[in-house]
């Protein structure tokens, strides 16, 4: 039965080439949009080497000073007593009146070690710094350098893939060495090749030199946190840098926690931090905060600029949502009209096939059916034009270091939206269709 | 073959009831050729429609091929016409989407029937109506007696014991008239297919077996 | 002929509801997208009032541990041996707010009972030559400016238009910004987010203003090469500051890619979606043509008897035009009604103007496609003969 819907389907297509290229045209590149939405979020928020334990880390990327102020307020209660005389009743009520001087901006490694060290439900943490740059002149070329100074935990955290060498450990931190772990990017505009034989080498920044230890694969996602071209031990930092006591500096801390339901708990400690924290008197500000968030909580953060994660997740995620919808109600519709109106130009066909046999169930199918072939040969020119997009980005940098990739799972979830824009279109119509009346159709 | 007792059938609007048939007996013996005549609006599509189980009667009771049908539902009906009835309209409805053989398969598709065996059956009904060079032909490519050929060849396909026929001749000239008179004689000869036929023209119906007339609603013979 | 079709399409909603759904979504998509993008064509429209075509941008890191002397020494020297450069026209140094660098600091107040906002910039007395800027009145300040009363200032255009429009020159006025300042020139433009920010007060402060004890140098720098010796300058700059500085971290950027990635978080939405709007338009349209070709092929006969009842070719590609715009308008009419709460109760941050334009420009658009749409099967439509049509039934 369905190898005869197949042909049915197949040559009412053909039959009717100028309702089919709409349909295809419509379906198709909704499709494809989606696609690359799919792709797209996924290359923002899926978790790719190297943060593959994405959902179990909270990131810590600032400290913020501030001082509330407040209003003062005397409420004076006026009571005639019994005998005409008067009494005073005065209330005194300090609120916070919504302003403050505040102060925000990455942490000291002074700060971080001396706090941040002892939290539970911890596997791994670390403490870096991503805001140096070193520029390297060689022979008139320039090599930039995004320079990462890190502890010995941010290899535990972040399982970046090392194509030779290994990375710096513990006792290189301790010791100051001046080791480097560089992306094969690198290695490629410094030496010029990657190979193993460039582990050992030394490089010259600035008026130092430093080994390669290691050399990595460059991370292709968007993510500040791993971003670097090299990576030097955190004790090789500008020494005032190291042993500055301020509570700015250049650091920030990720925490690994031991599953991702734990997370919460790593951020209630670190609140708890702030909130008992005792400021040195000389400060200029009375209370600290940190905003340790998850990765989605932080994006949506620092993308609508508002520091209540909730909130922040609400205003990035509902416009999007209703664009989304949007873009996909129109089509949809689009589609459901054409092919009601295509209900009425059938209607004698269907009585037809009632009259020879067919149940209203069979007509259903039969339409739905239909509509099913017509959105799976969308499906596929959207899937091949949503591989042809994606290459186009890739090959130009369109979305900067982004890779778009188009895995396994999104190809199920795509086969699953298909399968869903096929029935959601094909229902109303069909059930019309079910419908005819064959006495009146055939009159 | 057919049995209608008492018949009645009612229209009804916001403000009339029209009566289409009233208290209508008829029996229709396997094997025989039956026309039925009458003006325009005394209500024989009506009793085609509801022989055909495509209308329901508002009182009376139905049987065909000895089985009471009057109250059959949805897909025992479907069922029922697609093993039992064939259809012939007077103005074809093929389907013009779907070539001629495809048309004329249509009803096996209903059944469970191979691919094979429905291009099989199909072409063989073609071949009794004389269209089998035109299987591959779409409609519109068809002159109006060729279309009411591949039409009986659909009616025939599935080998039904009754086959209804709507004014199968009203649209063609009196040459084509008569191909389509001679080949629904020989099914009936040669298969001992019940035939009911609705017709216009007294010419047509002296060539059956018996001619039932009706007005307003009523037989009058 | 109004009233008989009205009646005719709410006697067909059921069928007409999806077309009229649809109609809906696509204006209220189509507002959104032209209200954004008209928005930034204005803001695109209006100059950024300096050079950057061959401009070059720099960050150094001074030592903290300088004393005030030794750092405006360091910074004074660096200007001077920078110039000297071969390839360079033009060097100046300024504070945190660079070009296209996406900072921002404003400061409010109160000159005698008037609210002055405006977004400051800090810079050395060379800015003005490096920046090419151009002046509606004055000057740019010099180091003399430094020994006066009052401390300089330099306004843009925008500020002038603003809170003084009616003064016919406020050059040489004190007006009260972080204490009293004296406007010594006043610069047609300076937007210096992108070509896609508003245009806003803006005041150019010394480097007195941005830090008077002296313990917070400025370290960046603007430099403008000869055309063309962009590129080239590079590394000798670089050697030199890291010389300078006795540190690594300078970094040197060009300007003119620095506008263009200022410039992307508005245009690479506004390239998407104007491509998906134009595809939904595009789908829209086909949609809506395929629609109304087979409802009007199915209307043959009702097509038939109204011209065999006298109805001309025009008369009846009019009625199936006027039937689907009555349905249009039903749904441009509630979308309007949605749309134009976005300015009534001040949603967004955005001029009411652009909105009223994002609607007249959507209702437009979707007019003349649903016209383009019912005029070719109607017109097709209406030129069969009525004795074809009304022989077919």
């Amino acid at each position: 039965m369905i190898k005869n819907y197949l042909t049915l389907a197949l040559k009412v297509l053909r039959r009717k080439p100028f309702y089919t290229f709409i349909s295809l045209f419509g379906i198709s590149f909704t499709l494809m949009i989606l696609m690359l939405v799919t792709s797209m979020g996924d290359a923002l928020f899926g978790a790719h080497k190297p943060v593959s334990d994405l959902d179990q880390l909270v990131y810590t990327p600032f400290i913020e000073r501030y001082t509330e102020f407040y209003d003062t307020t005397y409420t004076v209660d006026t009571i005639v007593m019994d005998d005409g005389a008067l009494r005073f009743d005065s209330l005194q009520s300090v609120e916070p009146n919504g302003s403050m001087n505040n102060s925000n901006g990455p942490m000291s490694f002074h700060f971080l070690d001396e706090h941040m060290r002892d939290f539970e439900n911890v596997d791994s943490y670390t403490f870096f710094s991503d805001a140096s740059h070193i520029d390297a002149y060689l022979d008139g070329r320039k090599v930039s350098l995004n320079t990462y100074y890190a502890d010995a935990g941010y290899w535990q955290v972040f399982d970046f893939d090392f194509i030779h060498g290994l990375p710096f450990g513990p006792d290189d931190v301790e010791q100051g060495n001046k080791v480097a772990v560089i992306t094969d990017r690198a290695a490629r505009n410094y030496f010029g090749e990657v190979s193993a034989a460039v582990v050992g080498s030394e490089m010259e920044l600035g008026s130092e030199r430093f080994r390669v230890v290691g050399i990595v694969e460059r991370p292709l996602i968007d993510d500040r946190t791993v971003r670097g071209d090299i990576f030097l031990p955190v004790t090789t930092i500008d020494n005032r840098q190291y042993t500055s006591t301020e509570m700015y500096g250049p650091f920030q801390a990720v925490f690994k926690a031991t599953a991702p339901g734990k997370r919460e708990s790593i951020k209630q400690q670190i609140e708890f931090l702030a909130d008992n924290f005792e400021m040195p008197p000389e400060s200029d500000y009375e209370n600290i905060r940190f905003r340790p968030g998850t990765y989605v909580e932080i994006f949506a953060g620092s993308t609508v600029m508002e520091n209540d994660y909730d909130k922040a997740k609400l205003m990035l995620f509902i416009p999007v949502a209703v664009l989304l919808f949007l873009f996909l109600a129109l089509p949809l519709l689009n589609l459901i009209n054409l092919n009601i109106s295509r209900v009425y130009e059938r209607k004698s066909e269907i009585a037809v096939r009632k009259a020879f046999g067919a149940d209203s169930r069979d007509i259903l199918y039969q339409f739905i059916f239909e509509n099913l072939v017509l959105t799976f040969i969308g499906g596929l020119i959207g899937l091949a034009l949503a591989v042809l997009v994606i290459k186009y980005v890739n090959a130009n940098d369109l979305l900067g270091i982004v890779r778009l990739s188009f895995s396994v799972q999104n190809f199920f979830y795509f086969l699953l939206v298909i399968l869903l824009f096929g029935l959601f279109s094909g229902l109303l119509p069909a059930y019309r269709m079910s419908r005819t009346n064959i006495g009146t159709a055939l009159r | 073959m057919i049995e209608l007792q008492n018949i009645s059938k009612s229209y009804r609007t916001d403000t009339i009831e029209t009566l289409a048939l009233q208290h209508m007996n008829l029996s229709v013996p396997a094997g025989e050729f039956l026309s039925i005549m009458g003006p325009s609006g005394c209500g024989k599509s009506t009793l085609l429609n509801i022989m055909g189980l495509i209308d329901e009667p508002t009182e009376g009771r139905v049987a065909l091929a000895g089985k009471e049908v009057t109250n059959y539902n949805g897909s025992k009906v479907a069922r029922f016409r697609n093993e039992q009835l064939g259809f012939i309209f007077q103005s074809f409805h093929l389907i013009n989407d779907l070539s001629v053989v495809d048309n004329v398969e249509l009803p096996l598709l209903y059944r469970r029937v191979s691919g094979k065996e429905r291009r099989r059956l199909a072409l063989e009904a073609l071949e009794r109506v004389g269209l089998s060079n035109r299987a591959n032909h779409f409609p519109t490519q068809l002159s109006g007696g060729q279309k009411q050929r591949v039409a009986i060849a659909r009616a025939i396909v599935g080998r039904p014991n009754i086959i209804l026929a709507d004014e199968p001749t009203g649209n063609l000239d009196s040459h084509m008239g008569d191909e389509i008179m001679d080949i629904l004689t020989r099914l009936n000869q040669e298969l001992g297919t019940t035939i009911v036929m609705v017709t216009h023209d007294e010419r047509m119906a002296k060539k059956t077996h018996r001619l039932v007339r009706l007005s307003d609603g009523e037989r009058v013979s | 002929m109004l009233s008989h079709l009205l009646k005719l399409m709410w006697n067909k909603r059921r069928a007409n509801g999806l077309i009229f759904l649809e109609i809906l979504l696509a204006f209220v998509v189509l507002f959104g997208v032209y209200a954004f993008g008209f928005y930034n064509l204005d803001r695109y429209s209006s100059p950024l009032g300096f050079s950057y075509a061959n401009s070059l941008g720099v960050r150094v890191d001074i030592a903290d541990d300088l004393d005030s002397l030794a750092s405006i020494e360091l910074q004074r020297r660096m200007v001077r041996e920078v110039g000297a450069l071969p390839g360079v026209a033009s060097v100046s140094m300024l504070g945190p707010i660079n070009p296209f660098g996406g900072n921002t600091w404003r400061t409010g107040s109160d000159d005698n009972g008037f609210d002055l906002n405006t977004m400051m910039v800090f810079a050395d007395e060379h800015f003005a030559e490096t920046m090419e800027l151009k002046f509606r009145q004055g000057r740019w300040f010099t180091v003399a400016d430094g020994a006066g009363k009052y401390d300089p200032i330099v306004v843009n255009g925008k500020f002038i238009d603003q809170y003084y429009p009616d003064r016919e020159s406020m050059l040489d006025s004190v007006i009260q910004i972080n204490g009293e300042k004296k406007i010594v020139g006043v610069v047609e433009d300076y937007k210096y987010h992108s070509n896609f920010a508003e245009n806003m007060p803006l005041t150019f402060f010394t480097q007195q203003e941005y830090n008077p004890d002296g313990t917070d140098p400025f370290e960046q720098l603007v430099i403008r090469a000869e055309p063309g010796r962009t590129a080239e300058i590079e590394e000798p700059l670089y050697n030199l500051l890291t010389d300078l500085t006795k540190n690594t971290d300078v970094v040197i950027w060009n300007m003119a890619q620095d506008r263009i990635k200022a410039n992307r978080p508005v245009v690479i939405p506004l390239i998407i979606l104007i491509s998906i709007s134009a595809f939904l338009l595009i789908n829209i349209a086909l949609g809506l043509f395929g629609v109304l070709f087979t409802q009007i092929s199915h209307r043959r006969a009702e097509i038939g008897l109204r011209k065999a009842m006298g109805a001309t070719p025009v008369e009846i590609t009019t009625q199936f035009v006027l039937e689907i715009l009555i349905v249009t308008a039903a749904g441009l009419l509630l979308g309007t009604f949605f749309a134009v709460q976005v300015p009534l109760l001040e949603l967004l941050p955005i001029p009411d103007r652009f909105f009223y334009l994002g609607i007249v420009a959507a209702i437009v658009t979707i007019v003349l496609i649903v016209v383009l749409c019912a005029l070719i099967p109607s017109r097709q439509a209406a030129r069969l003969h009525p004795a074809l049509v009304l022989h077919e039934e």
